[in-house]
């Protein structure tokens, strides 16, 4: 095959034009500080390697121009550091991020890392070298099962309580999610217990909902994000779905960002996360939040797909904050700069040491302002992190605890 | 977590490919690759195809990609010395490297090959030597980290790091004798070094000491000059050709107590702006930090592009002058706020601010590190463009007559420009140095595509020789750069004769960064 043939094969990255182009290589997606703006170093993969420019964002952007130009060939090698990415963004929110909303640098505009390493890893599945053989079980299953967890489909609404009824249609609909209601059913439990306290009845499409996608799209499987995304949509459609309810940070960011693009409009109704609706009746003294927490340091851990993803912060804040007689305490690096868990991407299923030596740096930032609870709204962020954040004595808690049932 | 080897076919190295001693590169690659193994670990070496190709280029759209044999990421000075030794043994070519955020091709190989040598691991702070007001670092520390070190302690270097600071490492300042903002007060990052530890890239990896450092007798270091010739500045400006840096030795300042910045519209007139720098250097030096003179067609740049929103919401289109002052305590804020108000009291001068809203653009700057980003302004106006650096220093009183020249040139290659897809810019900034020196910041914009690459390199190299030949002093070498001082004549032959000496002095093979300055190999010039 010659080189032109090569490259012709890399229909994902070349689909993106000149904007793999638009990084200018100047690095500082490799350790930027910047205190003045919370900006404390950026790639939570680097520090973890030995280091070598491929493990950050400008030297994957240089490897995909050589793979544009014919100079490079996929091969396992270079997928395996690939993949070892979270797909976290904060390279993204460092690039030519003025971090003032009155200066706008160009580069920030257009160059979207995010995008541009799921397109290399749906490159590198074309040809053979991903996903991670991990995340292929995975999405063997999500393809069969509609599940990342290796369940059956209809064990999906196993976790709805006795007596409670949902209808499959309705204005508001729950997107369950995958994780709550495989892994984390009692969360999801709690959910659906305060929405119906404040009189909020969502409808529940099961069976016909499908994984988000969010997986796939990460690990480069976009064809069968694709299919998933497209049966979800048209599902939601049929409900009668105003509003869909998302509470998976994963899902939030994938409906939000990812199902517009591969639906190619605007979706036909709107995607909001538990934690306004939950903030919303929390307001109108239709929920109230637990006493349990007096004295006790709470920090709020921004899920990457969530936070910097799509610019969701202050919901899960302005809850904690109301908690009553609690010291919020923000982390050294919060918001668009904070710090990822480790888990997304692939990487706690294609490199679980790994996500978890990143989930330990995430649990000494909390340490260092001596939190008591580490709250989160991402199932996957929770998981992730509660288990170095037990042995420091933390606790990690999602947003929908701080309520009273 | 090892990068595993890849001698493979999509590798570079090529079976009877002779480096200059006429050695198969193949052969000896293989041979050194395990002997740096052995010394720095597994982890640390890699020769894999698409780390190499991650080394292959800086920050610029013009010279071709170049691709190491090996990379290495050394984590002591010990390991840069067995790295040098081993590439001595088998005559391979080097190149130190930095944060990699080099304009004009620096650090990466300019010759095919050899041991690309990655020093960001190395990059903590050894000495904080507050009673001499000095600090040590590893030269592989990134300026944002060790800002924040300093300002938590009460201290500042002065100059705080060139555009990229947050990334950009002080080995990297002071290969490249860089500027910043802080420089109109402190100068360039060099005045600020008062001794480097090095390694020399002879057969023996000898790692020296300069300054006060070089004595054994001396318990910590604390001054520059004294006992010997000033052997810093051999490897400060060196673009990475003398030795690798692995510590440095940088004053520190009280981190003052006030910092402000002002910008003002001014006429168009460069002869008005040059009037007022020097002003306010002769009335209050000690208090002036920053000016900088963004001309007109700049200012358009940053206002319809929407850069700066303030500017694009007030039309801005008349050059803009930006000036930062720092004070020790409230009379001395007072002074120098006064003097920066009284030098712009004009009828056509007009104040922005107070605040960034307004567009005091100085404010960022000042408060909010965008130092550091100042420069980004210009930057991929268009994906896949950047530009063909070309920063340089002329005395601030020719800078009108620079510009008139700048943009008669400019003039007559725009259309071969045009045709190109070259955007030029006679300038970019100017920002104003001590002692009656500015610095032009600036470049062309071109497209970063391989096909565009060689015609790119053409323009850029003209503009280059028409700086040099003005009387521009470039102090961001690299390779463009150094070779163009070069090729354009710049140094009489008694000047060449002893560079290439020196050099040959601490580097008898010529191994480290050949290429630059056209400096190939030991035996170009022995005779001359």
């Amino acid at each position: 095959m010659t080189k032109a043939q090569e490259v012709e094969k890399l229909r994902h990255l070349k689909k993106l034009g000149d904007i793999a182009y638009g990084c200018i290589a100047c690095g500082d997606c490799r350790t930027a500080v910047r205190y003045t703006v919370g900006r404390y170093k950026v790639c939570p993969v680097l520090e973890q390697t030995p280091g070598f420019e491929p493990f950050f964002a400008r030297g994957k952007m240089q490897i995909i121009r050589g793979l544009l130009e014919g100079k490079l060939q996929p091969s396992q090698e270079l997928a395996n550091a690939v993949y070892q990415c979270t797909t976290c963004g904060d390279c993204h929110a460092t690039c030519h991020q003025s971090m003032d909303p009155n200066i706008n640098l160009n580069i920030s505009r257009y160059l979207d890392h995010t995008k541009i390493y799921e397109a290399l890893r749906a490159d590198l599945v074309d040809a053979g070298f991903g996903p991670m053989p991990r995340q292929s079980e995975v999405l063997e299953w999500c393809e069969k099962e509609h599940n990342p967890y290796m369940e059956p489909h209809e064990k999906r609404t196993a976790w709805i309580p006795e007596g409670v009824e949902l209808s499959s249609k309705g204005d508001l609909v729950l997107f369950m999610g995958c994780t709550e209601p495989y892994r984390q059913p009692e969360l999801i439990q709690k959910t659906i217990k305060l929405l119906l306290s404040a009189g909020v009845t969502p409808a529940v499409i099961h069976p016909e909902e499908y994984c988000c996608g969010s997986v796939a799209l990460r690990t480069g499987a976009r064809d069968l994000a694709e299919e998933l995304a497209l049966h979800n949509i048209q599902s939601l459609q049929e409900s009668g779905a105003k509003e869909v309810m998302v509470h998976c940070a994963g899902c939030y960011r994938t409906f939000k960002k990812d199902y517009p693009e591969i639906y190619g409009k605007e979706l036909p109704f709107k995607v909001v996360h538990v934690t306004e609706i939950l903030e919303r009746l929390l307001k109108e003294g239709k929920l109230s939040l637990k006493d349990d927490f007096r004295g006790k340091k709470l920090t709020y851990h921004d899920p990457c797909h969530l936070g910097r993803h799509c610019d969701f912060f202050d919901p899960p804040r302005e809850i904690i904050k109301m908690v009553p007689g609690v010291d919020f305490v923000e982390m050294r690096r919060n918001r668009a700069a904070a710090w990822c868990c480790g888990a997304g991407g692939g990487v706690k299923s294609g490199f679980p040491e790994l996500a978890a030596k990143i989930a330990g740096v995430r649990v000494e930032d909390a340490k260092e302002v001596g939190a008591d609870y580490i709250v989160t709204v991402c199932p996957f962020c929770e998981n992730n992190l509660c288990t170095t954040a037990e042995k420091e004595g933390i606790s990690v808690l999602d947003v929908v605890d701080l309520f009273k049932i | 977590m090892r990068i595993r080897r890849n001698i493979c076919p999509s590798s570079t190295l090529e079976a009877g490919r002779l480096n200059f001693f006429g050695v198969n590169f193949l052969l000896v690659t293989e041979k050194a690759y395990k002997e740096l193994e052995n010394a720095l670990g597994a982890d640390y070496v890699s020769d894999q195809d698409f780390v190499r190709q991650a080394y292959s280029r800086n920050v610029d759209p013009a010279l071709p990609d170049r691709w190491p044999d090996i990379v290495v990421r050394p984590g002591t000075t010990e390991e840069v010395s067995h790295i040098v030794r081993v590439a001595n043994k088998y005559k391979i070519p080097m190149v130190p490297r930095g944060g990699g955020a080099d304009l004009v091709g620096g650090s990466k190989p300019i010759v095919e090959g050899g041991i690309l040598i990655d020093l960001t691991r190395m990059n903590k702070v050894v000495e904080f030597n507050e009673d001499v007001g000095n600090v040590v670092v590893e030269c592989g520390i990134t300026w944002g980290e060790l800002i924040e070190f300093l300002h938590k302690k009460g201290y500042t270097t002065g100059i705080e790091g060139p555009g990229s600071g947050m990334s950009a490492t002080i080995g990297g300042g002071l290969s490249n004798n860089t500027i910043g903002f802080g420089s109109t007060k402190y100068g360039p990052v060099s005045d600020n070094c008062i001794g480097v530890e090095v390694v020399l890239p002879n057969p023996d990896g000898d790692i020296i000491n300069t300054g006060s450092g070089a004595s054994r007798y001396v318990k910590k270091p604390f001054s520059r000059w004294g006992m010997c010739p000033d052997f810093t500045g051999l490897f400060l400006g060196d673009v990475g050709t003398m030795g690798i840096k692995t510590r440095a030795v940088m004053k520190i300042y009280p981190l003052p107590e006030y910092r402000e910045g002002y910008t003002f519209v001014v006429p168009d007139d460069y002869e008005f702006m040059v009037k007022v720098s020097h002003a306010l250097q002769r009335r209050c030096s000690w208090g002036i930090s920053d000016i900088t003179i963004t001309p007109s067609s700049v200012v358009m740049i940053y206002s319809l592009t929407e850069v700066i929103k303030p500017w694009r919401d007030l039309m801005l289109s008349k050059p803009v002058m930006m000036v930062g002052i720092e004070a020790d305590n409230e009379k001395m804020l007072e002074i120098a706020r006064d003097t920066v108000h009284e030098e712009f009291a004009k009828p056509d001068v007009v104040e922005l601010g107070p605040s960034l809203k307004e567009g005091n653009i100085a404010e960022w700057v000042g408060k909010k590190q965008g130092q550091w980003q100042y420069f980004h302004g210009v930057f991929g106006v268009m994906p896949g463009h950047f530009s063909c650096t070309t920063c340089h220093k002329v005395p601030l009183d020719q800078m009108p007559q620079v510009f008139k020249e700048s943009e008669m040139y400019t003039m007559q290659k725009a259309q071969e420009y045009s045709s190109a897809m070259v955007a030029a810019a006679t300038a970019a900034v100017v920002y104003v140095m001590p002692r009656g020196e500015c610095v032009i910041v600036g470049g062309m914009s071109a497209w970063n595509k391989p096909e565009m690459r060689e015609t790119n390199l053409k323009f850029w190299k003209d503009r280059l020789h028409f700086q040099v030949e003005y009387g521009g002093v470039h102090y961001w070498l690299g390779e463009v750069i150094s070779q163009a001082i070069m090729e354009a004549n710049a140094f009489p032959p008694q000047f060449t004769k002893f560079f290439r000496d020196t050099k040959r002095t601490v580097d008898p093979n010529f191994l480290l960064s050949p290429g630059k300055f056209h400096f190939y190999s030991p035996e170009e010039g022995k005779n001359d």
